[in-house]
């Protein structure tokens, strides 16, 4: 007989059936865990749903394999969550310009593109330097990668060799873009 | 020699099921364990002899989605490149680039919706963001109207933002 690793007494709460003992109908728990000794171990009849509880509950206590702090930084992936951040981060922008407009009668603030350039040209030159790049590079980017995204829905380019070429030139067009547009 | 084989492996090959001291085992681990983005509520439905549930099929909010969320992606790529090259655009075109993008943005949306909050884990919160999202776009398009019959319009006012 092996005694359990410590281990498994931190992990789990309830005691564990060991490997080697004889099978044990599913609606009885095993009650008492002996290491070494092999004594008769007393059972406790149970329901199979209360059975079935008791899986769930130690199932929401077994740890998952890790994937994001292990997952080798790649082109592919890092331009596929770089397109969904970049949406994500220019719908909301627009959403909530639009949603702070039409509560503008409501709120009193109406946000009107006088009212915003004016406040934006107020602001020092660094912020608004800083917030234009924050805008342009997202916007092109995602609008480079969408079209990389299409051409990949015609089931083209869809080969490893591509995918990376495709991603530089989306990578090489945001940057040329943005920098024409922000001096 | 193969005859003290066996009595030698007993012994070498036991001591390693012993319980060995906690700090032992975290010691074999180079990098500290990262939760990233844990599990979300594990959900266990039926037994493993039940069959797989089929999805319900509707092609409207199947293929036809998918071929729409195309079309205004393929749209929008015209619509979006007559401001930079123009100048400045009609307003009932401004009005279909600003509608096109608040679509976009609605599907993108839902996209995320269903990936981050699956129905499986959280059938609540996952239906509550969605009668959200319904709510937020349907201002957004008013508001869009608003903007677009009392204001400039979406060219003109990046615009003016941008050379303020």
């Amino acid at each position: 007989m092996f005694a359990r690793s410590s281990l498994q007494t931190l992990r789990h709460p309830l005691p564990i059936t060991p490997t080697a003992r004889p099978h044990l109908p599913s609606t009885h728990r095993l009650l008492r865990f002996s290491s070494i000794h092999s004594t008769k171990a007393s059972t406790i009849p149970q329901a199979e749903s209360e059975a079935h509880d008791i899986l769930v509950q130690q199932r929401r206590n077994r740890p998952i394999a890790p994937h994001l702090s292990i997952y080798q930084p790649q082109l592919t992936w890092y331009l596929s969550g770089l397109n969904r951040l970049t949406g994500i981060t220019l719908s909301s922008l627009f959403y909530l310009y639009f949603l702070s407009y039409a509560a503008g009668p409501i709120t009193g603030l109406v946000p009107s593109s006088a009212a915003v350039a004016a406040t934006f040209a107020g602001m020092p030159l660094l912020v608004k330097g800083v917030t234009k790049m924050g805008l342009i590079f997202p916007f092109m980017f995602h609008g480079f990668n969408g079209i990389r995204h299409l051409v990949w829905d015609q089931a083209k380019a869809l080969d490893l060799k591509n995918v990376y070429r495709t991603g530089y030139g989306v990578i090489a067009m945001t940057v040329v873009g943005s920098l024409y547009y922000l001096m | 020699m193969s005859f003290i084989r066996p009595t030698l492996l007993r012994p070498v090959v036991a001591p390693r099921f012993v319980a060995a001291p906690r700090t032992a085992i975290a010691a074999f681990h180079a990098t500290p364990k990262h939760n990233i983005m844990p599990a979300g509520p594990q959900v266990i439905d039926g037994t493993i002899n039940d069959p797989a549930p089929v999805p319900e099929q509707n092609s409207k909010h199947g293929a036809y989605h998918w071929s729409f969320e195309r079309l205004l992606s393929v749209g929008l790529i015209p619509l979006t490149i007559a401001p930079f090259a123009a100048g400045s655009v009609h307003p009932v075109l401004d009005a279909t680039l600003g509608a096109t993008l608040v679509l976009h943005s609605h599907i993108g949306f839902q996209a995320c919706i269903a990936d981050y909050f699956p129905m499986r884990n959280w059938p609540t919160l996952h239906k509550g963001s969605k009668i959200l999202l319904n709510i937020g776009t349907a201002i957004v398009l008013y508001g869009l109207y608003e903007f677009e019959t009392n204001d400039v319009g979406i060219t003109e006012a990046v615009k003016r933002v941008w050379t303020a």
